[in-house]
């Protein structure tokens, strides 16, 4: 299911950096990851742990090991048809999110993204393009991976808790998920 | 895809990289420069009479800071904020300030813009402005807090919820925001965008009641002229200023309910009345202590010179709440949004109107908290026998955000 070359949005990229497996994702899959550099210019934090009194405090997601290990590539817009997708893609999308579905339109890539926005953009105006979620990485990196049940649990567990992330019930991995998330 | 830049307003598109390049402070010739074409080039873009390229769209967004998503977002054409405070910007000399005023203007257009998706402006339902030109300002500010009181139902009861109150009974925008910390509060006013008011989040809550209920008072006589409060009075204010000040004191502690919640407590305490008495009556009124204090001076319930005194006796506030047990009201530096606004925000992103990066940048924090605002909407976790939270709970999550948001805006 991973494309050779898949490019990460922010959404998504934020729900691996919680897993705690960002890593082990980004080694064993066999695939060149991208981030374009809106995201990077984006603040992304994720939580540090459950609620306390004071509230929830929080840390700022820092990528530079994974750039400096090139496991993840920063791209830029290049030629004019990639600027172009871009503004009419950034109409409708924050311009991160424009320039990373932008970049996989033009260059092919798999994009991996949970909004909602965005994929239902890709769908009405590019079907051809690969577009997976984060779910669909989790499983994929679990099964290649054989990682034991009680990791996958907690790479989700950590997902939900310091990326406020659940899958929606419409999601075709959902039962995955549960399943996962409800075993002992 | 439509071809976006064909089919927008070109002037207004223009007018708006205008105001960006002038808020700046940059020349036509230097952006020109840096975006490597010639100054004609820019000025026809400006105007509307050249069609904007993607490359130079987005340097210009770099150049400006500003997102290449909210300057392609169609806003009614509004005058810039800053050229309504020009005066008080001349005097202040203060680029924060100047970028804070920005930032609040696109605070208002953002509330215009989510409105616009859900189909539900703002209503309107000004008063009339008072006149109070060769009044004494401070009988007229008593007499028309005691108008707008009624007006609003309110009687003489405690104000609870007051954002609520301006917001949802009269239709002004109010918006908490880091301010530079010598600035207490904006007001600003537009056709397009009404009555806007911003309060500075690092400041102690009271203070930020008082500054809102200063701008209501503005509003209510000057509402065209834009308003800065300073936190520290100035001795030369206008007849205006001095107007809204009393009319705030006034509104949040009218002179019947003072004297008669004062006489009752004097009255259990046997004729004694403590600092412990007054600040928990100023913590029932969600006011400061100095503000109490000077209010019971005006009403002659104290010895005027009562609040000098103890600050001379080197008084401590803070430290006298915390042994009587009153929570600290200290600010913040985040951003204090509408509770409409943001369940407008959530209802566009659970509808798929808006992506997540658009709802966290329309409630000015990062994608995490963002989540946790969309949480705050539309429950997903249920408590177990044992406490525990488990999360989703499907009635929640079948019940449609339109009806989660209509019915925590108490509308039908």
């Amino acid at each position: 299911m991973p494309e050779s070359n898949t490019i990460i949005d922010a959404c998504s990229l934020i729900n691996f950096y919680a897993s705690t497996f960002l890593d082990s994702i980004l080694k064993h899959l066999s695939v060149n990851f991208y981030i374009v550099e809106q995201v990077i210019n984006e603040s992304l934090y994720i939580r540090r742990s459950d609620e306390s009194e004071r509230g929830f405090d929080y840390e700022a997601i820092v990528l530079e090991s994974y750039f400096k290990s090139n496991l993840l590539k920063v791209v830029t817009l290049e030629t004019d048809n990639e600027k172009n997708l871009f503004i009419n893609l950034a109409e409708l999308l924050d311009d991160g999110e424009a320039a990373t579905l932008s970049i996989a339109i033009s260059r092919k890539m798999q994009i991996i993204t949970d909004d909602k926005k965005a994929i239902q953009i890709l769908k009405q105006n590019f079907p051809t393009v690969q577009c997976v979620t984060t779910l669909d990485i989790m499983k994929e990196w679990s099964t290649r991976n054989s990682i034991e049940i009680k990791e996958i649990k907690r790479a989700l567990h950590n997902i939900l808790i310091h990326a406020n992330y659940l899958p929606p019930q419409k999601h075709h991995l959902f039962n995955w998920w549960k399943t996962i998330y409800e075993s002992d | 895809m439509k071809e976006i830049l064909k089919l927008i307003d070109n002037k207004k598109l223009g007018k708006k990289l205008q105001h960006l390049r002038n808020a700046r402070g940059l020349t036509q010739q230097e952006v020109a420069d840096r975006l490597a074409i010639a100054r004609t080039t820019l000025t026809a873009i400006e105007k509307g009479e050249r069609l904007i390229r993607p490359d130079e769209l987005t340097d210009l967004s770099k150049l400006y800071n500003e997102p290449v998503n909210r300057l392609l977002r169609q806003d009614a054409n509004t005058e810039p904020f800053v050229v309504q405070f020009r005066a008080a910007l001349r005097d202040a000399n203060d680029s924060d300030l100047e970028l804070a005023i920005q930032e609040f203007q696109k605070l208002c257009e953002d509330y215009q813009h989510l409105e616009q998706l859900a189909g539900s402006p703002l209503p309107r339902k000004y008063p009339p402005e008072y006149m109070i030109q060769n009044l004494d300002p401070l009988r007229r500010a008593e007499d028309i807090a005691s108008l707008e009181r009624n007006r609003l139902g309110l009687g003489d009861s405690v104000i609870t919820n007051l954002k609520n109150i301006l917001e949802n009974e009269i239709g002004i925008r109010i918006f908490g925001m880091p301010l530079p910390s010598k600035i207490a509060g904006l007001f600003a006013f537009t056709e397009q965008l009404g009555a806007c008011v911003a309060t500075n989040t690092k400041h102690p809550r009271d203070r930020q009641l008082l500054t809102s209920i200063h701008e209501y008072g503005h509003f209510l006589t000057t509402r065209s002229k834009a308003d800065i409060v300073l936190l520290r009075t100035n001795p030369r204010m206008s007849v205006y200023e001095r107007f809204a000040d009393a009319f705030a004191r006034f509104f949040l502690m009218p002179s019947s309910d003072l004297q008669r919640r004062f006489h009752e407590i004097k009255t259990i305490k046997g004729g004694n009345i403590t600092a412990a008495d007054l600040l928990t009556l100023a913590d029932f009124y969600s006011v400061s202590f100095q503000a109490l204090i000077l209010r019971l001076e005006e009403l002659r319930l104290l010895r005027p010179g009562t609040w000098d005194r103890l600050m001379s006796e080197d008084f401590k506030v803070r430290k006298a709440q915390e042994i009587v047990g009153i929570k600290s009201k200290v600010g913040s530096s985040q951003f204090e949004l509408p509770y409409r606004y943001q369940a407008f925000a959530v209802q566009a992103y659970d509808g798929g109107d808006i992506s997540e990066g658009q709802l966290a940048r329309l409630l000015r924090t990062d994608r995490v908290r963002a989540r946790e605002i969309v949480d705050k909407f539309v429950s997903r976790y249920t408590i177990s026998d044992e406490g525990e939270a488990f999360p989703f709970s499907f009635a929640s999550l079948s019940q449609p955000i339109t009806d989660v948001a209509q019915a925590a805006l108490g509308r039908e």
